[in-house]
């Protein structure tokens, strides 16, 4: 009995398929074809979110070359396994224009577990670009994001955003203009930021409050400071440990900081290639750091962000001491000439290429090592009370004469 | 072919559910528009294997067959009792379900049971009407606490309408005249697996209804509390947008049906009854609840502002800000178990708390909450504001609730002084 309902379902999924033609042309389900199309039209907010509501697990959802406007967030919803694929030979032959949203906040928004999310571009989101949250197994690649107003205030606060989320690549993407970072992973466990361009942003790159993460062979350019690697308090997820930062370019991130007032990233000085807050287990190895007014590594802990910031963290629950941190095998070129914001108070000119507050629970306690012999300039500013007064400062880096051993490489399951 | 055009007439003229006398038992099948069939079938490729399938798809085989692609179907004509869609598939109208008696009225069947949360979630001041349907027979799993287990084939219903004036009461029967309905949705646990959301569009008039996916914004115009004239753009979620607050469908969690709402009385015909009680009495209920459960306050009636505060926070906010909901990252956890007066951590709730994850939107603001200060507390400034970027909830309002806001301020300019308060 089965089998002739089996082939009577057959026969009527071809009828279908024969006589409506449209949108299951290539491929099979699951396989490399596309299950749904979406191309231009006259409503494509709608044709691309009806399009997310019919999909089911594990579908291919394409979209045609060309521009769409996009007026409204586009839920992809809690669907396990879609890949959402622009279809053109580039990222930029398919191009969400948000320009005229008028509901909704971010671009796009997705919650479901194996999610790909590729090969098109997006402009003029209010909000943020393409958030993913919650999801295991997020993949975000060759996606272009940015704003035609340039690096402004107003912009998203990030382009391609992934957050508490396990098991993330976001590889081959190009950010532009985000009023906090390009590329932001938050919260997340297992995260690989590879082969991708970050310039124009307040940050290019920031992976904040999580655990295991490589980021490599990307190019981040005239932000305000290339990567960021935080744990900030009052999250949930409460540690920023275990990342590698190896083999990027990272230059030219002189740009003056717009961020918003009042957030985090607004504080942070301009010309800085990497900056440290309070993460732990960090390795800096292979990156090339160069033309950076202000230094090329910054590493602070809570204390000295509270007294940036004017604020106490109140979070007994967050580490706020960087920890284990071990910068080799880079090279630094023309770093620190200019030092500006906050670098500038210190009093001192030029800046080495690492510098750090001195902050860490006893002495020797941070374990932040410049390899045998030390490899980088070197200075501590000595925390708060070394601002503006450079006597107090030291270069001495016999303490940080030390190695520690390699992190293994992130595995990510797509 | 034309007893499809016969049907199709008198469908344009059949209002939302009338009684339908001599239809005949029809067959309660998906819609066979372009997109649906197909969808039905791969969901029930992947799920069933018993009669309704078998039934479907021949059923669905012959329709093709005889309609052939892209042409509107009959209406399904369900005769008797609820006939929800077949899972993965979808009716073209409310009045399908069989939900209600006269759906224009907003009458229910029997067995269609109303619900009223003591703390309503908010939205853009709509007054909301909800029902409960369970299969014949069946119970679900209570919880004191927590969410309640719906058995495979529940129904969760709310309409959303505007009266037209906010100032006089709003009869149970819905009157055209005074009260413009705009959108049922539909919680269907479809299976043991999966919720299926649904949702209607409500015509101006307040008789026809059609199924949306994509959402929708609809204008509207009431007379609010005050007397002014207000004009909104009701927005209709897409389908997918339910998972951001209910969470995933397989994990779906219905929100205002909780035990620690479903505490004042109601009149489902006889007076004023308990709605547990009454659930209770219907057999509905696995097992008793406990007299010493937690019960929620009405957040505008007179009463300790800490546990109006937290009633409101509980249907407004919770949903997401909670340590395993969508703004869970935030850090700003609302749900009623934080807020506990004795347990919470006033610091987990936004006392003295520094916002990390606001991308921008912090009215220039440090703290979420300074104690004693509503006027420099995040958390009043983005429930307060209309500017989609600040507003804060995102979703399901495009206005301030006022009177919600005011409440909020009180509670804040009320509570004790802490590190963050000026001296």
């Amino acid at each position: 009995m089965r089998s002739v309902l089996r082939w009577a379902m057959v026969g009527w999924v071809s009828a279908a398929l024969l006589g409506c033609s449209g949108d299951d042309d290539d491929g099979a389900p699951g396989g490399g074809g596309c299950d749904l199309r979406v191309a231009p039209g006259d409503n494509d907010t709608e044709a691309l979110q009806t399009a997310l509501v019919e999909a089911r697990s594990n579908q291919v959802i394409c979209l045609s070359p060309g521009t769409y406007q996009i007026n409204d967030l586009i839920t992809v919803g809690a669907t396990p396994g879609l890949t959402i694929r622009g279809t053109g030979e580039r990222p930029e032959d398919v191009l969400l224009d948000f320009s005229g949203q008028v509901s909704g906040d971010d671009g796009m928004l997705a919650t479901g577990d194996r999610i790909t999310i590729e090969n098109f571009a997006m402009k003029n989101t209010r909000g943020n670009g393409v958030v993913v949250s919650g999801a295991t197994g997020v993949v975000f690649r060759k996606l272009k994001v940015s704003w035609d107003r340039g690096s402004d205030t107003q912009n998203g606060a990030y382009a391609v955003y992934p957050t508490r989320s396990e098991d993330v690549l976001v590889e081959d993407c190009e950010v532009v203009g985000a009023s906090d970072a390009g590329i932001y992973v938050g919260q997340s466990r297992r995260a690989v930021v590879r082969r991708n361009v970050a310039h124009g942003n307040v940050i290019g790159i920031e992976v904040e409050n999580t655990i295991e993460a490589e980021i490599y062979d990307n190019e981040a350019y005239d932000n305000t400071v290339g990567i960021f690697v935080p744990l900030l308090p009052n999250l949930q997820q409460t540690e920023s440990r275990a990342t590698l930062i190896r083999d990027n370019l990272i230059y030219e991130n002189d740009r003056t900081n717009f961020g918003p007032p009042g957030t985090v990233v607004a504080f942070m000085p301009p010309g800085v290639g990497i900056v440290l807050l309070s993460s732990d287990d960090v390795r800096v190895h292979g990156n090339t750091i160069r033309d950076h007014a202000s230094t090329a590594i910054g590493i602070v802990g809570q204390a000295v962000m509270d007294e940036i910031t004017g604020s106490a963290a109140n979070d007994p629950r967050s580490d706020g001491f960087p920890e284990r941190i071990y910068i080799h095998d880079n090279t630094f070129e023309r770093n620190g000439q200019a030092p500006k914001g906050i670098l500038a108070t210190l009093g001192a000119v030029p800046l080495e290429a690492v510098v750090w507050d001195g902050s860490e629970r006893s002495a020797g306690s941070a374990e932040l090592c410049l390899g045998d012999p030390p490899q980088a300039s070197f200075r501590n500013f000595g925390g708060v009370s070394g601002v503006g007064n450079p006597g107090a400062h030291s270069t001495d880096t016999t303490q940080h004469r030390c190695t520690l051993p390699d992190l293994a490489p992130v595995v990510v399951t797509e | 072919m034309r007893r499809l055009e016969r049907r199709s007439a008198r469908r344009q003229t059949d209002q939302e559910n009338r009684p339908r006398a001599g239809r005949g038992r029809g067959f309660p099948g998906p819609r066979l528009g372009a997109a649906s069939p197909r969808a039905a079938l791969v969901a029930d490729l992947r799920t069933t294997n018993g009669k309704p399938f078998v039934v479907l798809v021949l059923a669905s085989w012959l329709a093709v067959g005889s309609l052939g692609c892209g042409e509107e179907a009959a209406e399904p004509t369900p005769s008797s009792g609820v006939t929800p869609p077949a899972h993965g598939a979808r009716h073209p109208r409310l009045s399908d379900w069989g939900l209600f008696r006269d759906a224009p009225r907003q009458l229910p069947r029997d067995g269609v049971v109303p619900f009223e949360p003591i703390a309503p979630l908010f939205s853009d001041y709509t007054h909301k009407r909800r029902w409960l349907y369970l299969p014949p027979g069946e119970e679900l799993g209570y919880s004191d606490e927590g969410a309640w287990e719906l058995p495979v084939g529940s129904i969760l219903i709310k309409t959303f309408s505007y009266p037209q004036d906010l100032r006089r009461p709003v009869s149970p029967e819905v009157d055209s005249a005074e009260e413009r309905l705009m959108e049922t949705r539909l919680l269907h646990r479809s299976s043991a697996e999966q919720w299926t959301a649904h949702t209607y569009v409500w015509d101006e008039a307040g008789q026809q209804t059609e199924n949306k996916l994509a959402g929708a914004t609809l204008p509207a115009s009431f007379i609010d509390s005050s007397g002014e004239e207000r004009q909104v753009d009701y927005g209709v979620p897409n389908l997918n947008a339910c998972q951001t607050c209910h969470g995933a469908l397989d994990v779906l969690t219905p929100l205002g049906l909780t035990a620690r709402q479903l505490v004042s009385p109601i009149d489902y015909g006889a007076g004023p009854e308990d709605q547990l009680e009454h659930l209770e009495a219907l057999g509905w209920l696995d097992r008793a609840p406990s007299a010493a459960r937690e019960r929620l306050v009405d957040p505008f009636a007179p009463g300790d502002l800490h546990q109006r505060a937290r009633s409101y926070f509980d249907a407004n906010c919770a949903s997401c800000h909670r340590e395993a909901g969508f703004a869970a990252g935030s850090g700003v956890w609302l749900d009623v178990a934080s807020m506990h007066p004795e347990s919470g951590d006033p610091t987990r709730w936004g006392v003295c708390k520094q916002p990390t994850a606001a991308s921008g939107a912090t009215c220039g603001l440090t703290y979420d909450i300074v104690p004693g200060h509503p006027e420099a507390s995040i958390l009043i400034c983005r429930t307060a504001s209309s500017e989609r970027e600040v507003r804060m909830p995102p979703l399901a309002t495009t206005v301030a609730h006022a009177e919600g806001v005011a409440m909020l301020s009180d509670w804040i300019r009320a509570l004790p002084p802490a590190s963050c308060t000026p001296d």
